[in-house]
C-alpha cells in the first residue's frame, strides 16, 4: 500500500515541476504520462484531459468545469514550484502516483438495507455517490441517511448496478428526492414495472443514461478515481452478471463494489485487468456460492470484506461455502446483516471502520450522544459497543516488528496491517512504541 | 393479474407483484421461470364450479347422515 512521506512530498513537487516546465513545449506523449492510468486516458473528462495536455493551461488557472478545485491546486504548486534538479525522470511515475491533489475523507457508507445493497460514498472532494438503492421499502431509510449526510441535496453519481429489485427498487424514489447529476447503469434492461418505473422518473426529471461497463471512467481526478471494470460482455443468460462492478482508489487505498456479479464476470475482470487487489471488497451477490469464487478473492485479498445482505434471509446469503473462502484467506468479514451499517473512513492514510446498528425504534433522540447526531436517524447507531475501530500499523518486508507511521524503520519498506493482526505475527517496535 | 419474475435466487422465484411489490415463492410455483417471464393469474370459475360439484357428491355419499 502506498504510503507517502511528508518530509518527501516537498521533493516530489520539484520534481513534477521540473519536468512539466522541462516537457511544457515538446510532445503531448509525454505530458500524458501525468494521466494515471494509460488504459483508461482516453476516458478522461474533457476538463481533465485539458488540464493534462498543456502547462499552459495550468498556468492560467482556468477553472476546469466537470472537476472543480482539484487540477487548479494542483497547477497552482506545480507553477510555483519552478525549480530544476535535473535526475528526476526516474521518480515521475513515482511522483504521478503519489502526489496527492485532493485531501480529506473518503466515507464508504454500507447502508443496512435488509436483503439488497445500497452504497452511499461521501467523496473527500465534496462531492458523493450512490451505488444502489435497495427493495422500494428500503427507499425511506437511505433517502433520510442521505438527507442527514450529505449538504447539498445532490447525488453527482447515481449507479444501478443492475436491475434487479433489491438493487434498484428504491432508485426512484432516491431520484425525486435529490438533484442528480448523472445516471449510470449496465445497458440491460428488465421486464418489471420496477424497472420501468425507473426509467419513466429518469425521463420525468429530465435525465439521460450513462452506459456503465468496463473501462469507463466515472471520475478521475489523479489521487481519486473510479472506473467501471466490468460488465466486460453481454449476452449474459443472469442479470447479475451485467452487474457494473466499481474500482474506487484514493492514494492508493482500493475499494471494489461487485453489485452482483457472479463467476463469469469475476473470470472476465481477472482476465481484463492486471491489478485486482483491493483494500475492502463489497462480496458480490450478498455472499451467495454464484459469485466469489477462489480464484477472484484470492486476487483480490482485501483486509475487509463487506457482505449486504437482510437478516434471516430466505436465500441462504451469505452461504457457508462464501464465508469459508474468505476465512481461508484471512480475510476480515462485516455484515449488514449482523453489524448493521458499516462505514469504511479512508483519511488518505488510513482506513477504519465503524458499524452501526440500526435500533428498533427510529427516534431523533433527544438522548443522542451529540457526538453521534451528525451520523443519521434511520440508521440509528446503538452505545459505543457495536463500534469498533480498526488501528493501522506497518511492518516491513523483512522485518520482525510492527511500527508506527514515521518510525525510521520504514524508509525501505511500508506495508499497511492491522493492529490485531500485527500483533499475531510481530512484535512491537521499541523505538516508536506503536499501539499495542 | 400480471407477475413478473423478477429474479431466481437458488430454488426461489422472486416474483413482483402489481404495485412493484417483490414477494418470493418456491420456484416450483413457475416451473422453468426465468428472470423477466411474465405470468398471467386469472380467476378459473368453471374449474372451482366443477371442483365444487365433485366434491360435493363425494363427500354426500360418504356422509352418514
Amino acid at each position: 500500500m502506498m504510503k507517502i512521506r511528508n518530509k518527501f512530498n516537498f521533493v516530489y513537487i520539484l520534481v513534477v515541476a521540473a519536468l512539466l516546465f522541462g516537457c511544457a513545449k515538446t510532445a503531448d506523449v509525454e505530458n500524458t504520462q501525468f494521466a494515471y492510468d494509460a488504459s483508461v486516458t482516453s476516458e478522461l473528462p474533457a476538463s481533465t484531459t485539458k488540464k493534462i495536455d498543456s502547462t499552459e493551461d495550468v498556468a492560467v488557472s482556468e477553472t476546469p468545469v466537470a472537476s472543480p478545485a482539484v487540477p487548479f491546486e494542483f497547477s497552482t504548486e506545480i507553477a510555483e514550484m519552478s525549480d530544476t534538479p535535473e535526475n528526476a525522470a526516474q521518480e515521475i511515475s513515482d511522483v504521478q502516483a503519489q502526489y496527492r491533489s485532493i485531501t480529506g475523507t473518503l466515507k464508504i457508507v454500507y447502508l443496512d438495507v435488509g436483503q439488497g445493497d445500497s452504497i452511499y460514498i461521501g467523496l473527500p472532494n465534496g462531492e458523493s455517490m450512490l451505488i444502489d438503492a435497495g427493495e422500494s421499502s428500503a427507499s425511506e431509510s437511505i433517502i433520510q441517511y442521505i438527507k442527514d449526510n450529505n449538504d447539498k441535496g445532490s447525488i453527482d453519481y447515481l449507479i444501478a448496478s443492475h436491475p434487479h429489485s433489491d438493487h434498484i427498487g428504491g432508485m426512484a424514489a432516491v431520484i425525486n428526492a435529490f438533484e442528480i447529476k448523472s445516471v449510470w447503469m449496465p445497458a440491460e434492461i428488465h421486464n418489471t414495472k420496477t424497472f420501468e418505473n425507473l426509467l419513466d422518473t429518469i425521463e420525468e426529471n429530465n435525465l439521460t443514461i450513462k452506459n456503465a461497463k468496463a473501462d469507463k471512467v466515472l471520475f478521475d481526478y489523479g489521487n481519486l478515481k473510479a472506473v467501471f471494470i466490468a460488465p466486460n460482455g453481454s449476452g449474459y443468460s443472469n442479470l447479475n452478471n451485467y452487474s457494473a462492478v466499481i474500482l474506487l482508489t484514493y492514494n492508493g487505498h482500493r475499494f471494489l463494489f461487485m453489485g452482483d456479479a457472479e463467476e463469469e464476470s469475476e473470470a472476465e475482470i481477472l482476465a481484463a485487468v492486471d491489478d485486482i487487489s483491493a483494500d475492502v471488497l463489497k462480496v458480490g451477490h450478498h455472499g451467495s456460492s454464484t459469485s466469489s469464487a477462489k480464484a477472484f478473492i484470492k486476487a483480490v485479498s482485501p483486509k475487509y470484506a463487506v457482505i449486504s445482505c437482510g437478516k434471516g434471509n430466505s436465500y441462504g446469503h451469505p452461504t457457508n461455502q462464501t464465508l469459508a473462502i474468505l476465512a481461508e484467506f484471512g480475510i476480515g468479514i462485516k455484515r449488514t446483516d449482523e453489524n448493521g451499517t458499516i462505514i469504511f473512513s479512508c483519511d488518505g492514510e488510513n482506513i477504519s471502520c465503524t458499524t452501526f446498528l440500526r435500533t428498533e425504534i427510529q427516534p431523533r433522540a433527544p438522548t443522542a450522544v451529540p457526538s453521534e447526531t451528525s451520523e443519521t436517524s434511520t440508521v440509528k447507531e446503538t452505545p459505543a459497543k457495536t463500534q469498533e475501530q480498526s488501528i493501522t500499523v506497518y511492518i516491513t518486508k523483512t522485518g520482525e516488528k510492527y511500527h508506527s507511521d514515521g518510525c525510521r524503520y520504514l524508509s525501505q519498506s511500508k506495508i499497511t496491517i492491522e493492529l490485531e493482526a500485527a500483533k499475531q505475527k510481530y512484535d512491537p517496535c521499541s523505538v516508536c512504541s506503536p499501539p499495542r | 393479474m400480471k407477475v413478473t419474475i423478477d429474479r431466481i435466487e437458488g430454488d426461489q422465484a422472486v416474483v413482483e407483484f402489481p404495485g412493484m411489490t417483490t414477494v418470493s415463492v418456491p420456484l416450483s410455483l413457475f416451473p422453468g421461470a426465468k428472470e423477466g417471464d411474465v405470468y398471467k393469474i386469472s380467476k378459473d370459475e368453471d374449474e372451482a364450479a366443477e371442483r365444487k360439484n365433485r366434491i360435493k357428491d363425494k363427500f354426500n355419499r360418504l356422509m352418514e347422515d
